[in-house]
């Protein structure tokens, strides 16, 4: 699970890659849009790593 | 801010267009997947098929007969360790042994690889393989970027730079192509081909053979093809490979067979 929390990390790196190129790209920084990029990413995210976490648990633990 | 609407109206089209276009890219690499994957697997590992005369495989035509399947190819990859997968679906099927199985294995111990692939391809896993080329497709990817990395000038090979790049794009690839493999393979399916490997060539041959699959040198393939082969080659050092464990262990699947005495 060491694996998937490196991944975490560099999934949220990609966040910021993404804030920085609207930021630059609008070339304004806007806190409600920052917010709402975060919030719908993050939201994803922790789906997305949800079902990561049950699947990997479930099946690498039956294989050990 | 943006200053206009038709500025915002450009940029949504643009979006569109690059999600359309990145959606067609996967659903036609899904659909070749689905058509070539035994021949894509076949080529991925550039294995040789078997002399129409080779005793090997006329011993698989046998069990093939035996097992009430149409007949699958044999083929070969140059390898030392003692491995196998196969491929394909019940009419089209490819078996494949290393040569380290054949010079290391005696013949009931070959017949049991031989009985336990087939027993692989009756129990209909089609999926496995399409699966194991499109999750092999993102995890060849980081070694792209290894290579797009030194060829633009981060460094060689074993610097820090291309080896970060390589290490990044793993940590983003490799979860959702483990959770292809994870979701597509039935650790079942391999106890019931080790049952059908024991029943069919007796469980001595069966337990030799799964005995010298175990603590062998690691075999560099693909981690999403790990899945296919009957031990895994790939050893834990990377973190990353343990995510794409699917099988269950070696002493486990003896354990069983000895408990079972077929």
């Amino acid at each position: 699970m060491c694996a998937l929390g490196i991944s975490f990390i560099l999934y949220m790196f990609i966040l910021f890659v993404i804030i920085v190129v609207v930021t630059f790209h609008a070339r304004d920084f806007d806190l409600g849009r920052t917010l709402t990029i975060t919030a719908v990413y993050m939201t994803v995210l922790l789906i997305y790593f949800a079902i990561l976490f049950v699947v990997f648990k479930r099946k690498i633990d039956a294989s050990k | 801010m943006y200053s206009n609407r038709s500025e915002v109206w450009y940029e949504m089209n643009i979006l569109f267009m690059l999600v359309s276009g990145l959606g067609a890219a996967v659903l036609l690499l899904v659909v070749a997947c689905s058509l070539f994957s035994r021949q894509i697997l076949l080529r991925w590992y550039r294995v040789r098929k078997a002399p129409f005369n080779d005793p090997l495989r006329m011993q698989m035509l046998e069990i093939a007969i035996d097992a009430g399947m149409p007949a699958a190819e044999l083929c070969f990859i140059d390898s030392p360790v003692v491995n196998s997968f196969s491929v394909g679906n019940r009419k089209n099927s490819s078996i494949v042994l290393t040569t380290g199985a054949i010079e290391q294995l005696s013949r009931e111990e070959l017949s049991c690889m031989m009985v336990y692939e087939i027993a692989h391809l009756m129990s209909g896993r089609r999926l496995e393989g399409i699966a194991a080329v499109l999750a092999g497709t993102l995890t060849m990817l980081p070694v792209a970027a290894l290579w797009g990395a030194v060829f633009t000038g981060f460094g060689q090979e074993y610097d820090p730079a291309p080896k970060l790049i390589k290490f990044f794009v793993t940590s983003l690839l490799a979860p959702p192509a483990a959770l292809l493999i994870q979701i597509t393979s039935r650790e079942s399916v391999k106890y019931e081909s080790d049952k059908y490997a024991a029943l069919l060539c007796g469980s001595s041959a069966a337990i030799g053979m799964l005995s010298k699959l175990c603590n062998q040198e690691s075999w560099d393939v693909n981690p999403s093809h790990a899945s296919l082969f009957i031990a895994n080659p790939l050893t834990e050092d990377d973190i990353y490979n343990t995510l794409f464990r699917t099988r269950p262990s070696i002493d486990d699947r003896i354990k069983r067979l000895e408990g079972a005495g077929y």
